[in-house]
């Protein structure tokens, strides 16, 4: 965070309303491009960059300085973003069952099988029509090289955003690059 | 993937993570090695191709949609028509319910008995606190000595008067002058003017102004 994020920031939290617009037109962009990158859809990922917003502004009081200010951006924006990827995986089942004896109605408790953030996969389809190098990866690699390479967070900052371990966040990185590496070279040749 | 076993630090490189000493070691390593050398060049034109994705552009109503939703001065606008509209549709809803209600007979004969009611019980009430305002002023004026005083200060002019009325003549004085007063009266009291004559020639015509 520069000197002029920070002071902007602190504007916002004496109520400056200038600061406001100024905080939303500074990271505006970043921010959409990291949701859209991960749901893939324009009009998702402006009401996800328009909820990390309010986030940040409902809650600009109790920032504190001395943490990453993008850390904690993305933090909201990555955490939407994964909601919107599970419910969208979300399929209806029935959660009663009736006991044959009494007749009686239960609940039943079911395991969420979805797959968490650290396991969402890409699919065929986002694949297809993959248009950059980024695009061509699964979302968990996508968003830590997303952060890393588009962003400029450190290693620190993305194991912050993603509630991540520090290994956990260099391995992925490394590997994703990897990937990359290859389809670039298989693109060169 | 190479088989170098020096390949897995040219990220480490990159990012500016290894020591000094690793980092001489892998330099020297990379003027000998061609396999690794190929990898950095390739891990290099990728972290150039990285950083120049463009960030993706929102639509250009997007800013104005945040601030719509996180300016606090459009927050509390916004909350003051939420709750304009709630107190609208409250009133709306009591008032219909009102009509509904005094439309209907049983309910109509209800509010007219509950009327009636209400207004003797309202006189009641008006009267109770008359009652009890002249009760309170009267007691805070004796508690005051205030009655006492006004008697005290009336007394000798109760006195002056009594003894006026005491002395021969003030009597017979007194009736002549309250009788002649009943006669001017009597004689300014209006009359129908005959035929003929001009009001404005009359003078006095009301014993109103004798009064006055």
């Amino acid at each position: 965070m520069d000197h002029d994020d920070a002071s902007v920031i602190r504007r916002c939290q004496e109520g400056d309303e200038r600061a406001y617009r100024e905080l939303v037109q500074r990271f505006q962009r970043p921010v959409f491009s990291v949701a859209f990158r991960m749901v893939r859809s324009s009009e998702d990922a402006e009401d996800i960059t328009q909820e990390t917003f309010v986030r940040v502004f409902r809650a600009i009081d109790r920032y504190d300085p001395a943490r990453s200010f993008e850390a904690w951006l993305f933090t909201i924006t990555t955490r939407l973003c994964i909601d919107l990827i599970r419910r969208r995986r979300v399929r209806p089942v029935s959660l009663t069952r009736q006991d044959p004896e009494s007749g009686e109605e239960s609940t039943i408790d079911i395991e969420d099988t979805g797959l968490g953030p650290d396991e969402v996969t890409s699919n065929a389809e986002e694949e297809r029509h993959a248009k950059s190098l980024i695009d061509s990866l699964p979302p968990h690699y996508r968003i830590v090289v997303m952060l890393r390479h588009q962003q400029d967070l450190s290693y620190e900052e993305i194991a912050e955003t993603l509630s991540l371990p520090l290994g956990t966040v260099k391995a992925r990185i490394h590997r994703a690059r990897a990937i990359l590496k290859d389809r670039l070279e298989g693109k060169n040749s | 993937m190479s088989s170098c076993p020096q390949n897995p630090q040219l990220q480490a490189y990159l990012d500016g993570e290894l020591g000094r000493e690793a980092e001489t070691a892998l330099r020297r390593h990379l003027v000998t090695c061609a396999e690794c050398a190929s990898e950095l060049a390739l891990y290099e034109q990728l972290f150039a191709t990285l950083a120049s994705e463009p960030l993706l552009e929102p639509s250009p109503q997007l800013t104005e949609r945040i601030m719509e939703r996180v300016l606090p001065s459009q927050v509390r606008r916004r909350w003051v028509r939420r709750l304009g509209w709630g107190y609208g549709v409250a009133a709306a809803g009591s008032a219909a319910a009102a009509v509904a209600l005094l439309l209907s007979p049983a309910p109509r004969t209800l509010l007219g008995a509950l009327g009636v009611e209400a207004s003797q019980r309202l006189a009641q009430a008006a009267v109770f606190v008359v009652n009890a305002l002249a009760v309170a002023l009267v007691q805070l004026a004796t508690g005051w000595g205030l009655i006492e005083e006004l008697g005290v200060r009336i007394s000798p002019l109760v006195r002056a008067i009594t003894a006026l009325l005491s002395r021969p003549g003030v009597d017979v004085t007194l009736g002549l002058a309250t009788a002649a007063s009943v006669l001017l009266v009597w004689w300014l009291r209006p009359r129908e003017l005959a035929p003929g004559r001009n009001r404005g020639s009359r003078g006095i015509d009301h014993a109103g102004f004798f009064a006055f």
